[in-house]
């Protein structure tokens, strides 16, 4: 497995570590609380779409991205580019939140 | 075993999880040593609150149920003293609180007190105490305004977590460490091996309680599904969750149907059980709604089974069970609170908990040792706030609590705002011993002074409540109140701890570099 310890040097050349630290520590913070975020809306959506009762949808999902959660910030730690990890983490967490409002929308047509 | 470990931890991820293990202690160790310290207390909140509350030392409850409409009702009015009161609720007395806790909301303003099983009103206690004071500290910080302290200490849990699991990472030799403590050599290898003890042998107690404790907030800190089910709407997601109900006032006046009754019928409901918080919506509306809780001294869940009445016709108006998912959360969160009824689990809740504080004070020590030794014995501005944050939220913390408790025994009875005063005091001094702290580092934080002050404090809290309240250890143990009785035990160990260490300290030399050997090991 490839990480963040192997590839310092790589990196290094590219930003300044300054820079480069900043933008793990934000994708550690923001980047994984959004990506639970997306978890849990898009979670909660697709409970409710399989006919789960909506509370039960919402307690799930959020317990789930919980456990995620702190795994996702460590990630961010540990992946070799950071730029991987900001596209991972920011960029899942915007799709799975489009994709939980377009399972609402999906779900207010069929749904009563 | 350890050759699967070793191809799935390769020593360049332990490498990568080394920097945010370090920077999360050192930045958020003093809050998580506060958060740790203060959910220790609140393990006790309740016998903390006998000791600091000595009117409520009433001796052992009734067997006898309170009679919410011959004992509370007359209470409630003479509390209310002629004002229209619009909300009410009673928590009735227990075993760990043999008086009943009253809370109005008038036309014109909020109004509380304490009574006794029968009714009887007791004088105010002038002190928020533990349940009103140290254990909000633990889980927000007193900030209510926005749920902002809820989003701290959420954010510092989480940190944590990932603390703990990088630790896990960094440190793969988990079982080794059962059996290495070397507390003979240098300080600095022992306090890593401290570290690595309470992490370890702890580990499981330390990550159920820090992910339970944001699970009971979740829907709060991480509201996505109630933004995507509920329009963010968290009052109608807990209706529907908890089976809570609300309704708004009517305007028509109404009396309100007998009391007793409706718990008889909770109880029937319940199959069993006691109640344990009564409230009144609405009161003397149309609309008004009683709500009873459950006791949740006997199972771990949380779930306190809330049956609503009418409070007009008594007849119930909803009694909702919730669903496997919603009770798995309670369960979770009970596990956290810990509010069965069970001493030796008590005991290991606080223990554990301290050992947290163990963990977080050890982490940050001994990054103060390593970064000594590369920086000298003459380190610089970063390293000495470090200190004084350790150091302020250590042993500064125990002064400032210690201290509150003095004043609560010293403090006359008759001031204005006493609570507040008591309040007041624990900032000053607490911010006073950190910039004490921050002040007097030079090589080393002012350990053995401050713990002196611990030692000399928990001392006089002793002797100030046998002064104040009569109550020695001995007439304790003749009244059987434990309560006291633990938390002047606690005090003295406090005491005679505090003393040894600040005695070792006095005689320790100062640190020379010769004695902080190169930096040898991984972390």
């Amino acid at each position: 497995m490839k990480t963040a310890g192997q590839s310092g040097r790589v990196e290094g050349r590219a930003a300044p570590p300054r820079l480069r630290i900043a933008a793990r520590v934000t994708a550690a913070v923001f980047g994984a609380y959004g990506f639970a975020w997306g978890l849990a809306a898009f979670g909660a959506e697709l409970g409710a779409l399989a006919g789960m009762a909506p509370a039960e949808a919402v307690t799930a999902s959020s317990l789930l991205a919980l456990v995620v959660l702190p795994a996702a910030s460590l990630w961010a730690f540990a992946v070799p580019r950071i730029t991987v990890g900001w596209a991972v983490l920011g960029g899942g967490g915007v799709l799975l939140i489009a994709a939980s409002q377009f399972a609402g929308k999906f779900a207010g047509i069929v749904g009563p | 075993m350890t050759a699967k470990t070793r191809k799935l931890i390769s020593s360049a991820l332990r490498a990568a999880m080394l920097w945010p293990h370090t920077w999360a202690g050192v930045t958020l160790g003093g809050l998580l040593m506060l958060i740790f310290f203060m959910g220790s207390l609140a393990v006790f909140a309740s016998e903390i609150d006998r000791w600091m509350m000595p009117a409520t030392r009433v001796g052992t409850v009734e067997t006898v149920p309170v009679s919410l409409d011959h004992a509370v009702l007359p209470a409630v009015e003479k509390l209310a003293a002629g004002r229209t009161v619009r909300d009410w609720y009673v928590q009735l007395p227990d075993e760990r609180r043999p008086v009943m806790a009253l809370q109005l909301r008038t036309e014109t303003g909020n109004a509380g007190g304490m009574a006794t099983g029968d009714g009887q009103l007791l004088p105010p206690v002038g002190t928020l105490g533990a349940t009103y004071f140290f254990y909000p500290l633990h889980y927000s910080l007193h900030l209510r305004a926005g749920f902002i302290g809820y989003w701290i200490v959420c954010f510092a849990s989480v940190a944590m977590l990932a603390g703990l699991i990088s630790g896990v990472i960094i440190h793969a030799r988990i079982f080794k460490d059962f059996f290495t403590f070397r507390s003979w050599g240098q300080v600095r290898r022992s306090l890593l091996d401290l570290h690595n003890l309470a992490g370890v042998l702890v580990l499981p107690f330390h990550l159920m309680i820090t992910i339970t404790g944001i699970v009971i907030v979740l829907p709060i800190v991480l509201p996505a599904g109630v933004q995507a089910l509920y329009g963010g709407d968290v009052r109608r997601f807990y209706d529907d969750a908890l089976g809570n109900y609300s309704r708004p006032r009517s305007g028509i006046a109404a009396p309100l149907a007998p009391l007793d009754p409706m718990v008889a019928e909770a109880r029937r409901l319940w199959g069993g059980g006691e109640p344990a918080v009564v409230f009144v919506y609405n009161a003397g509306d149309a609309a008004s709604v009683v709500r009873i809780n459950r006791a949740l001294r006997d199972r771990i869940s949380l779930d306190v089974q809330p049956v609503f009445f009418d409070g007009v016709t008594g007849q119930v108006l909803k009694y909702q069970r919730p669903g496997p998912v919603v009770a798995t959360h309670r369960v979770l969160s009970g596990l956290h609170f810990a509010a069965f009824d069970h001493w030796p689990l008590r005991w290991l809740y606080f223990l554990f908990g301290l050992s947290g504080c163990v963990l977080i004070g050890t982490g940050m020590l001994y990054w103060m040792e390593k970064r000594r030794v590369a920086h000298g014995v003459k380190p610089g501005a970063g390293w000495r706030s470090v200190a004084a944050i350790a150091c302020g939220s250590t042993s500064g913390l125990l002064i400032a609590t210690l201290a509150m408790m003095a004043a609560n025994r010293l403090l006359p009875a008759g001031i204005p705002s006493r609570e507040l005063v008591e309040v007041g005091l624990f900032f000053v001094i607490w911010i006073g011993s950190a910039v004490h702290a921050a002040v007097s580092t030079r090589t080393d934080p002012p350990w053995s002074e401050q713990c002196t002050a611990v030692a000399l404090l928990a001392a006089a809290c002793v002797v100030l409540n046998w002064i104040t309240t009569g109550e020695h250890p001995i007439r304790a143990v003749a009244a059987a109140d434990w309560a006291v009785l633990g938390v002047d035990a606690v005090l003295a160990l406090t005491a005679a701890a505090a003393w040894r260490v600040s005695r070792r300290l006095a005689r320790r030399r100062d640190p020379e570099l010769s004695t902080l050997a190169e930096v040898t090991d991984h972390a």
